[in-house]
């Protein structure tokens, strides 16, 4: 090995071990940023082909396609705010008042009442008595609430700033991603220059489909949950309410397996159970419920999520809980719900590293 | 050392750039091109350097992609008895090899090998993909001259074939 290679096999480590270690020194400061970044990467990962799409249509120009891309961003969430905004104020508004039993119903009483109806009369007194006790614990937790009032504004501006920051690293990174790339490659040494491109392009477009076919799949089952308990309320004459915040969750919670489909269930059997109907509680609307949640699933797994998904995440029951638990042991419900994307994504990655190393006989 | 991450954000119309297009120009999966096209291309190639005897790919490795040589030299070789190793040719400044990688993925039919101290510019199909996106009418230009290419060497082994035919069936005679 000549003196030259040396000296540049020296720089070149150091280019890597030298960062390495200030990021080891300073972790503790870093950790938020990173995992910032980490989301920006994701979100550039799902908005790169559009970038690259509108990069074609507006003449070549990079910087017009990425502020076309915050433009419309822009343009959706005041769309959305402006218009759904008050039915989801309304709605949550109204579910508010309904468990506190401030409003013009009382879900307290109108649920009493609809169990009082079903089950039989020597169980009432058990009944009376574990809703008492449910309902002052529900008070308890909405003081504490309360209480913490203070603190959730705080971290609320914190939660802005945060999407602002990410926001703003989504934006550097489309429109500099192929530069960053050029720069990352070049301090990798030859040997494993054409692996790590190849590693590169792959995880990427594993990365980026895999969470696309996610945010689809899950913005379908929303809005056809939604659509199927209005047209259920309409059809049967029924009032359903909340439909819009139950058909929501549905969608956000079809990022979970298994347990995602009976989170809209569940809520819009009892939404229709505790509220006052014209025509009294029809053992019918329930089975309704179901039935129609279980068509959503069925239009998702059999016509949506084959055609957009580019890898199978199959995974096993058991292992989907065990991943739920261990997000909601790190982030809470949040962690819960992206507990299975996050463990999707890194099994992508993973699975396509092991490929890169045995395609070039590394493993 | 120049800082490549500063040196990409910092882009300048430097030498090595107008080097770059210059080889480029040559090469016939680029014929044709305009300054415009030929700086597209440019933004999204790859430099890298090579000792002698370093190993730029292995025969049996995935193929990404094909490699241009500004300067030094390229042996490609035939490893699969290491022993006794067929080396296929001789390239130098302007030559380019490993273009079929652009096409398919399929494994390197040899290993190339640096023979001096070289540069080279390496262009691979997620770029290629990228262009054909972004910029379609040089992704055209980009695979009716690769078409071109594949369709020049077809032919040259079609004559081989043929000659060879013919000398076997004279041989016959």
């Amino acid at each position: 090995m000549t003196s030259t290679k040396i000296m540049q096999t020296v720089l070149r480590s150091a280019q890597v071990v030298i960062p390495l270690l200030v990021i080891v020194a300073l972790w503790s400061h870093i950790a938020p940023i990173l995992l910032l970044l980490v989301i920006a990467l994701l979100l550039t990962s799902i908005l790169d082909p559009v970038a690259d799409w509108l990069e074609m249509r507006l003449g070549g120009s990079r910087l017009a396609a990425v502020l076309s891309i915050y433009g419309a961003i822009i343009l959706m969430v005041v769309l959305l705010v402006s218009t759904l905004g008050p039915i989801l104020l309304e709605e949550a508004r109204s579910m508010g008042q309904a468990v506190s039993g401030e409003g013009d119903s009382d879900i307290t009483a109108d649920l009493k009442k609809s169990l009082m109806d079903i089950i039989p009369e020597n169980y009432h007194e058990t009944v009376e008595v574990k809703l008492t006790e449910w309902v002052a614990g529900s008070g308890q937790f909405l003081q504490s609430l309360l209480k913490d009032l203070a603190g959730m504004i705080g971290k609320l501006i914190g939660v802005i700033m945060n999407i602002v920051l990410v926001l703003v690293f989504t934006f550097i990174l489309l429109l500099e991603s192929r530069n960053f790339k050029v720069a990352f490659v070049h301090s990798v040494p030859n040997a494993y220059f054409e692996m790590t491109l190849n590693l590169l392009d792959k995880v990427h477009a594993q990365v980026s489909g895999y969470l696309r076919g996610q945010g689809i799949a899950a913005a379908s089952v929303g809005v056809m949950s939604t659509i199927g308990l209005y047209l259920l309320s309409w059809s049967l004459s029924v009032n359903i309410p909340y439909a819009f915040i139950i058909g929501m969750l549905a969608g956000i919670a079809n990022l979970i397996p298994f347990i995602g489909p009976f989170v809209g269930m569940v809520p819009a059997i009892i939404a229709y159970v505790v509220t006052p109907q014209a025509a009294g509680i029809s053992a019918v609307v329930p089975f309704a419920i179901i039935a129609m949640f279980m068509f959503v699933q069925m239009i998702d797994n059999f016509l949506i999520s084959p055609k957009i998904m580019s890898s199978s995440v199959g995974m096993h029951p058991l292992l989907v809980m065990v991943v739920i638990m261990v997000g909601n042991s790190i982030a809470g419900p949040l962690g819960m719900l992206f507990a299975i994307p996050t463990f999707g994504v890194f099994r992508v990655t993973i699975e396509e590293i092991v490929w890169g190393l045995k395609a070039y006989r590394i493993l | 050392m120049k800082n490549a991450i500063w040196e990409n954000i910092f882009r300048r119309g430097g030498e090595e750039q107008s080097e770059t297009a210059t080889v480029l120009r040559n090469v016939p999966v680029f014929a044709g091109f305009s300054k415009r096209e030929l700086r597209e291309v440019e933004r999204i190639v790859h430099h890298r350097n090579y000792q002698a005897n370093e190993v730029i790919f292995r025969q049996g490795d995935p193929g990404l992609g094909m490699y241009v040589i500004i300067q030094g030299g390229v042996q490609i070789v035939n490893n699969e008895n290491p022993d006794n190793p067929i080396v296929y040719s001789e390239l130098s400044d302007g030559d380019f090899f490993g273009d079929l990688a652009l096409v398919d993925d399929a494994n390197r039919s040899a290993t190339a090998l640096s023979s001096g101290e070289t540069r080279l510019i390496s262009f691979f199909r997620p770029e290629l993909q990228s262009i054909i996106t972004r910029f379609p009418a040089i992704g055209n230009k980009v695979l009716m001259n690769l078409a071109k290419v594949i369709a020049s060497r077809l032919r040259k082994t079609n004559d081989y074939l043929s000659a060879a035919q013919q000398k076997q069936s004279d041989e016959k005679e």
